[in-house]
């Protein structure tokens, strides 16, 4: 038997909160503050887990594709930071204090995500320091990040079913500024939205 | 006009078989006209609550220059033997072709996806990368594998009782003996369901177990024949068989992976009521399960597989259960 086009019905090619993969998570980005690279300028993105760090981490690599992409694993050896003028680092706090002290002089500007706040060490390196702090999801904020999902998940022109605000509401609520945990609740919305249009 | 691609199948239902050919036509609007690689790619894409797989990518350069205004570009793609798209809940597949034009146009994109289905009792089937046929049950671990893993459980458990008893010397103790007690218990655990069979057949005795076939169509049934003469006397709980479709996904990357198997779909079968049953009796029996007409074709790639499994537990009061969990591939 011939699957359904469940999506189809629905006017979507998939569900809108299905994982992207790395570039179209970093095209997912929304109210992306502009930021100059320059030499001794470290621009530091805080935030706690599911905030969308890695997302935002990814929309500015790629501006600057050419620049090393570092992701340390919790566990296990670290990948190794090469030196260049740009680096975008992941999860900076998974390094060791001492090894982070040594490390900030293999660039002359950096990019970094962390759930630690490490102004002062990069201060002490002689880097400038610009934050920018992942809190406090708005409804606003979130129904900007539900567009830019549905209008990547989007067929054709016409009408998409929309979340209605009251729900988001109720999610926002629920979970506070946890986005990754409510994409996760709106993932089984359009499942179970697809389901019931067949 | 700007530059814009667009691709349209032949068949407006876009559902395609086994053996078909995917074809259709690019559209290029141009307004100037123009040069560069038009390629168009033909692939796979597995997609859902975690990381997406990809896989038959087929890619050819459908146009390097063309005149100004709208120019048509016939394609054709002849299809494998899957995999075949699915619709899950957790993970779905899906086939695409895509038109991408490069160089001075950035990154102009067109995409459509269409439905790729089965036929039946195909020769051959592509059920993902990451396949491999289920290896039937009746293949006892030859003595030097089941050295091996005894010897390596015993080093690891006693490497814990170790830990346990001579290194709270040196780490504070309220370190080392949550640490002790975690290798302990997971290592035990491990040995354990490596070691559950043999101890449930030191009273149960040796269990003969026939599945078959592994490989079955929707609609066809598996035939399960289980016996074996008691060892010791047992108290059995009641006995069920079960077929389970999975869902497997992956969120995290590295150490952080995390792998999710979610059963979609649960067939119980009931075999028999809790019994007692003395040294020397033979316990036997033998049951047919069928496989749901619509049934799913197994798929398997990283991060994303739709896999069948037949389930036989035997629980023994007071003693470690005997288990065997049965992988089945459905094809069409």
């Amino acid at each position: 038997m011939l699957p359904t086009r469940a999506y189809a019905t629905l006017n979507l090619r998939w569900n809108p909160f299905s994982e992207p993969n790395q570039e179209e998570r970093a095209d997912l980005a929304v109210q992306m503050p502009e930021f100059l690279l320059e030499p001794k300028k470290a621009i530091l993105i805080l935030g706690e887990k599911g905030r969308g760090k890695t997302t935002h981490l990814l929309a500015l690599h790629q501006k600057n594709p050419d620049a090393p992409y570092v992701h340390l694993s919790e566990f296990g050896k670290h990948p190794s930071i090469p030196r260049a003028n740009i680096i975008f680092l992941d999860e900076a706090q998974r390094l060791p204090h001492l090894t982070r002290r040594f490390i900030w002089q293999r660039a002359k500007t950096w990019v970094i995500a962390s759930h630690e706040n490490h102004t002062r060490e990069l201060e002490q390196a002689g880097f400038r320091v610009e934050i920018l702090h992942l809190t406090g999801l708005t409804l606003g904020k979130l129904e900007a990040v539900i567009e830019k999902r549905l209008e990547w998940a989007q067929r054709s022109e016409g009408q998409i079913p929309r979340i209605p605000q009251q729900k988001l509401e109720q999610l926002l609520k629920q979970f506070g500024d946890d986005l990754r945990t409510i994409e996760g609740a709106l993932y089984n919305m359009y499942q179970k939205l697809s389901k019931e249009s067949l | 006009m700007s530059f814009k691609l667009e691709i349209r199948l032949d068949r407006p239902d876009g559902v395609y078989l086994a053996g078909d050919t995917v074809s259709g036509i690019v559209t290029i609007h141009d307004p100037d006209g123009g040069r560069g690689k038009i390629q168009l790619i033909r692939e796979w894409r597995a997609h859902g609550r975690g990381h997406g797989d990809h896989g038959s990518r087929a890619e050819v350069t459908i146009a390097e220059t063309w005149g100004a205004g709208v120019s048509e570009v016939p394609f054709s793609f002849p299809m494998p033997d899957g995999p075949f798209t699915y619709r899950g809940t957790n993970t779905n597949l899906d086939w695409y072709v895509r038109a991408e034009s490069g160089g001075m146009f950035g990154k102009t994109k067109a995409e459509t996806d269409f439905i790729f289905g089965a036929v039946p009792n195909m020769p051959s089937v592509d059920f993902g990368p990451s396949y491999s046929a289920p290896v039937a049950y009746g293949k006892p671990a030859t003595g030097s594998t089941f050295g091996i893993v005894a010897l390596v459980i015993f080093l690891f458990i006693f490497g814990g009782i170790g830990f346990f008893v001579f290194g709270t010397a040196q780490p504070p103790l309220i370190v080392a003996l949550p640490f002790g007690a975690i290798f302990l218990g997971v290592f035990g655990f491990i040995g354990y369901s490596f070691l559950r069979n043999n101890l449930a057949q030191a009273r149960l005795g040796t269990v003969n177990l026939e599945i078959e076939p592994t490989q079955v169509q929707p609609g066809q049934s598996i035939q399960i024949r289980f016996s074996t003469t008691v060892k010791a006397e047992v108290n059995l709980e009641k006995i069920e068989v079960k077929l389970v479709q999975n869902e497997f996904y992956a969120t995290g990357s590295g150490t952080n992976r995390s792998t999710h198997t979610v059963p979609i779909l649960q067939q119980v079968i009931p075999v028999s009521e809790a019994r007692a049953l003395r040294a020397g009796e033979k316990l036997e029996f033998a049951v047919e399960i069928p496989i749901p007409a619509d049934a799913a074709t197994t798929f398997s790639a990283h991060d994303n597989k739709v896999t069948w499994q037949v389930q036989i537990t035997l629980p023994i009061k007071g003693w470690s259960d005997w288990q065997h969990f049965q992988d089945i591939t459905v094809r069409p």
